[in-house]
């Protein structure tokens, strides 16, 4: 059976009728166009469709497209601003915490997430955190290291009452 | 992004050894990268969902598709009946009876093996089409393992083959015989490596579409190569090389030498589009993955060792059994016979014998898997090692200095053919036990053993290729029928890359890799950068192959820690090759002589004239705007340049089976500390270090973060992962959920340090880095927890040493209240 859908992603409303069965992150991939949400696996275990819904981080390979009604997606597409790139997004390039990157956007998710409801995070907050998230290439201590740092940069920011933005062509180290 | 920096001056080797952020990362952390499954697809394209068979070991009696084919939507229903109608079998590395196909014909040997193709406008009809789809199986019986596989009257997974071994060879170098008659002691070890594999994130997927007007198959896949592999799969297609086009795109979501294995599925997929005409999509589910891509061989080692009275290694024999699945599937019989070359590892041992048997069993088929082989090779070499020492009463670091190939030895030449490049062994152990805090660890040990806990310590050493010189397969062939003048001999491992500035003075690099999280657009932009004094930003880097676009060759793709030796230096050589250019075409208009021409910050000048100079820009613009100038004409200044480097140890295999698998020989050594809990058998990583010797780094940042993993992989490998099936054949373990993998809540931190001694072989000294800790990983641990258990005698001989394994072979008898006395020896 088909539904209408209204979803709301990265500030952007969209209507469509899907299938019953169609996933969210089928919706967000296929429909919405967004191939920056990935499927690592069909079973939940790999995190790499993670996406902010509503304010937590949800697997959208575990929710159908129309469950998702109503709701306010965020995807890595809606991270950087037009004032630059989002502080996770310089510190998992600064911190060699990207190898092959198909984990990535699930992970900057998940951070995204924590970071707002826990700003600053131990390494222990952040290691389970991200226990839903697999990384196949095991970069594991450089992504707990560039998260921790991103949120001491966004903390340092709020204190000085500025945006914690990077540049979008980010080049230093 | 020109020849023009908008930057401060720049000198040679600026971003050399320099860890400069990633250039990939800023499509990457920004969703913008695209992926096999992110590309648009032609018009038209259909989806593909394979139907696999359930039973390891089945006749195919019927197949009735009458249901799935009157789905709406759906295209076609394609067996074997259909697609060997327009393919043949894929070529084997060796010879044997044995057909495969990427789709069972009359037999399925594999739980998993493809038996049909639902062809549909979408995945979803497909799969609700394939679930109509009923073949009529008779099951028949199962050898899941090698014991079962040899023993006498076992069923026979090729009939044709008349038994389940499909290849035996023994190997001899210099006089083994002779070596152990000598020997004031002989020492043993028997290990069993069980089949596993390191599952990339992004699975397996091909694009394939048959053009009719240009009879022209194209591909877009997540293929790593090596492109002999493409060549099979045209083979198999029944096409010529100029009507195959594969193009594997930029962005690849993890391999760890898995992505080899798309290559039957090239097959498959492509197989698919020429028979239904219509363009066709295959996106392989992560169960798909588990149970029908590939693995790495199971093997059973027994290594034996000759000493000398003062603990000299005078011989080595090894007994090697790979169980590679239910067809031996190129590039086997690789698993063995790529470690050839170095199978004594950074050992002096002349006398060397290595006898290989390769078994057929009713699972999953085989292919490279990181660091293929060696894992297989160094955690048994290794283990051999160290009970050498306890047996001698040597130090175990002492023993392995005694035995170490010597700083003057280089270029050495090992027994087998290998032509190692360079190294100081002894010095990268004395790095490793400084940054490991040798004398600290063995004091904190001691301090913790007498808490009453199963602490221990373990050091393995190991050589780390880079390159695979295809020469190595040749030793699968028969000599007798090498030595006739109608064989071909393969040798080789080229890379190329193309360098090019465009007319507005953009410089642009394009390589024949498939990098799968490597960095190689940053390594080739910083050097690239160094060269001809721009930013890296000023480079733009292209990756990933397209047959019809790329200067290419047979080994092109991203295996074998190719890019750090040969990768660097075709990009290096490509770079000078390209300033000379300029300085050519600068002393033309300058009127004075190329060798007085210097470049910098975008400006090319005369040395003894400062005075006479010209932008780089304007003088790209007159080479392809003016070239009929009086100062340009008649010259060929083209602002292109390919450059394909090999090294030229890389020859063909010798009818006496010695061969040089490799271009250059890192090495690795790495040290564990470990702690198993006596009530479960878990084992903790209290302490790990590697030294690496890759000949010193590009981007050390880059060779970091790849070690990093592949540390953690190791142990991910060494104390969990295996792929489990029942004795029906059934695999168990198909999820991410089942088959281990690492989390953030449980990974270590290594430390790491560089022993770096440049190779002679490549312009800038580097050699491939990245896969070592794979292999001296799961080694070090396995001492370390042998050391552990040391009050138990502890032989380990099975990987994984999962806790389960350590507990019930070792503490549960503890648990049962035994004294320590009787327990010395396990089962």
């Amino acid at each position: 059976m088909n539904r209408s859908i209204n979803i709301k992603i990265n500030g952007k409303s969209y209507s469509d009728v899907v299938e019953d069965r169609l996933l969210l992150v089928n919706y967000i991939r296929d429909v919405a166009g967004l191939t920056g949400t990935h499927m690592g696996c069909d079973t939940g275990h790999c995190g790499a469709c993670t996406i902010v819904m509503n304010g937590e981080a949800v697997k959208s390979c575990l929710i159908l497209a129309v469950q998702a009604e109503g709701a306010s997606v965020e995807t890595v597409e809606g991270m950087a601003s037009e004032t630059g790139l989002h502080p996770l997004q310089v510190s998992f390039r600064k911190n060699f915490a990207v190898q092959c990157g198909f984990c990535t956007a699930g992970i900057l998710m998940s951070a995204l997430a924590l970071l707002r409801n826990n700003p600053e995070p131990n390494s222990e907050d952040i290691s389970k955190a991200l226990t839903g998230n697999i990384c196949r290439c095991e970069g594991y201590p450089n992504i707990v290291k560039a998260i921790e740092e991103a949120s001491l940069v966004m903390k340092a920011a709020k204190d000085l009452g500025r945006e914690p933005r990077g540049k979008e062509n980010e080049k230093e180290g | 992004m020109t020849v023009q920096s908008s930057q401060e001056k720049r000198t040679e080797q600026t971003y050399v050894g320099v860890a400069y952020p990633r250039l990939e990362d800023l499509r990457l952390t920004t969703g913008k990268a695209k992926f096999l499954d992110d590309l648009s697809v032609p018009p038209g394209t259909h989806y593909a969902v394979i139907l696999r068979s359930p039973y390891a070991h089945a006749k195919i009696k019927r197949i009735d598709t009458e249901d799935a084919i009157k789905v709406p939507g759906v295209r076609a229903v394609l067996t074997a009946a259909e697609l060997l109608s327009v393919m043949d079998p894929l070529p084997l590395a060796l010879r044997s009876p044995i057909r495969y196909y990427p789709i069972a014909t009359d037999r399925a040997r594999y739980a998993g093996e493809p038996v049909a193709v639902v062809i549909a406008r979408s995945r979803a009809i497909a799969e609700d089409a394939a679930s109509k789809v009923n073949v009529d199986y008779e099951p028949l019986q199962v050898v899941a393992d090698i014991e079962k596989a040899l023993a006498q009257g076992a069923p026979k997974v090729h009939e044709a083959v008349g038994s389940n071994t499909v290849w035996k060879k023994t190997f001899s170098y210099g006089d083994v015989g002779n070596a152990f008659e000598q020997a004031a002691k002989v020492v043993s070890v028997d290990v069993r490596v069980n089949g596993y594999t390191v599952p990339p994130m992004e699975t397996f997927g091909v694009v394939a579409e048959y053009d009719k007007g240009s009879d022209v198959l194209t591909e877009w896949c997540n293929f790593i190569g090596p492109f002999t592999l493409a060549y099979v799969v045209a083979k198999a297609l029944r096409l010529s090389q100029d009507r195959f086009r594969v193009i594997v795109p930029g962005d690849i979501g993890g391999s760890f030498g898995t992505k080899l294995a798309v290559y039957p599925y090239m097959a498959l997929v492509g197989a698919c589009s020429i028979f239904t005409g219509v363009p066709v999509k295959w996106i392989e589910t992560r169960m798909e993955h588990f149970v029908g891509s590939t693995r790495a061989a199971t093997r059973l080692s027994h290594l034996e060792m000759a000493l000398s009275a003062d603990g000299d290694f005078l011989g080595l024999k090894a007994r090697i059994t790979d169980d590679i699945g239910a067809y031996p599937r190129s590039p086997e019989p690789g698993h063995l016979l790529k470690s050839v070359s170095n199978f004594t590892g950074p050992y002096k041992i002349s006398n060397l014998e290595i006898s290989g048997e390769y078994v057929t069993t009713n699972t999953l088929p085989t292919s490279p898997i990181r660091a293929f082989g060696r894992p297989h090779l160094c955690i048994p070499l290794e283990k051999l090692v160290d009970k050498c020492a306890k047996i001698t009463g040597n130090d175990p670091l002492e023993l392995r200095r005694r035995n170490f190939i010597q700083p003057r030895d280089f270029p050495y030449t090992t027994a087998s053919g290998g032509v190692y490049d360079s190294g100081d062994y002894g010095a990268a152990i004395e790095k490793l036990k400084k940054i490991f805090d040798l004398d600290g660890a063995r004091a904190d040990i001691l301090e913790k053993r007498r808490e009453g806990r199963l602490v221990g310590l373990g050091i393995a050493v190991g050589i780390e290729p880079s390159v695979s010189n295809m020469a190595y397969l040749d030793l699968a062939i028969p000599e007798e029928e090498r030595q006739k003048a109608t064989f071909m001999p393969h040798s080789g491992g080229q890379h190329s890359a193309t360098l090019k500035i465009e007319p507005d003075g953009h410089i642009v690099v394009r390589l024949d890799s498939c990098p799968q999280g490597q960095g190689h657009e940053t390594v080739a932009a910083q050097l690239v950068a160094s060269v001809l004094g721009v930013n890296p930003e000023d480079v733009r880097v292209l990756t990933g192959v397209d047959t019809f676009n790329v200067s290419w060759s047979i080994s092109s793709g991203t295996y074998a820690s190719r890019f750090g030796s040969l990768g660097i230096s075709a990009v290096y050589s490509a770079a000078l090759d390209m300033r000379k250019k300029l300085a050519e075409a600068a002393s033309k208009l300058l009127g004075v002589s190329a060798d007085d021409i210097v470049m910098e910050n975008g400006v090319l000048f005369s040395k003894s004239r400062r005075d006479l100079k010209i932008s780089s820009k304007r003088l790209v613009g007159t080479v392809y705007w003016n070239p009929g100038s009086d100062a340009l004409k008649g010259g060929d200044h083209t602002l292109s340049v390919t450059r394909t480097f090999n090294v030229e140890t890389l020859g063909p295999a010798t009818l006496d089976n010695k061969v040089n698998a490799s271009a250059t020989y890192g090495f690795i050594g790495t040290a564990a500390a470990v702690e198993v809990d006596r009530d479960t058998g878990s084992v903790s990583i209290l302490k790990y270090a590697s030294v690496h010797d890759s000949g010193g780094s590009i981007n050390p940042g880059i060779v970091e973060q790849l070690c990093v993993g592949a540390a953690n992989q190791a142990a991910s490998h060494a104390l969990h992962q295996e792929l489990i099936h029942d004795d029906s054949g059934q695999p168990l373990n198909i999820t991410f959920g089942d088959y281990y993998v690492r989390t953030a809540e449980d990974f270590f931190t290594p430390i790491f340090g560089s022993a770096a001694k440049k190779s002679p072989f490549t312009p800038l000294g580097t050699k491939g880095v990245s896969e070592g800790d794979n292999m001296t990983g799961p080694a070090a641990l396995l001492i370390a927890i042998q050391d552990a258990l040391y009050e138990y005698n502890a032989d380990i001989d099975t990987v994984p040493f999962t806790a389960e394994r350590i507990w019930s072979r070792f503490l549960s008898k503890n648990n049962l209240g035994e004294s320590a006395s009787s327990r010395s020896r396990p089962a």
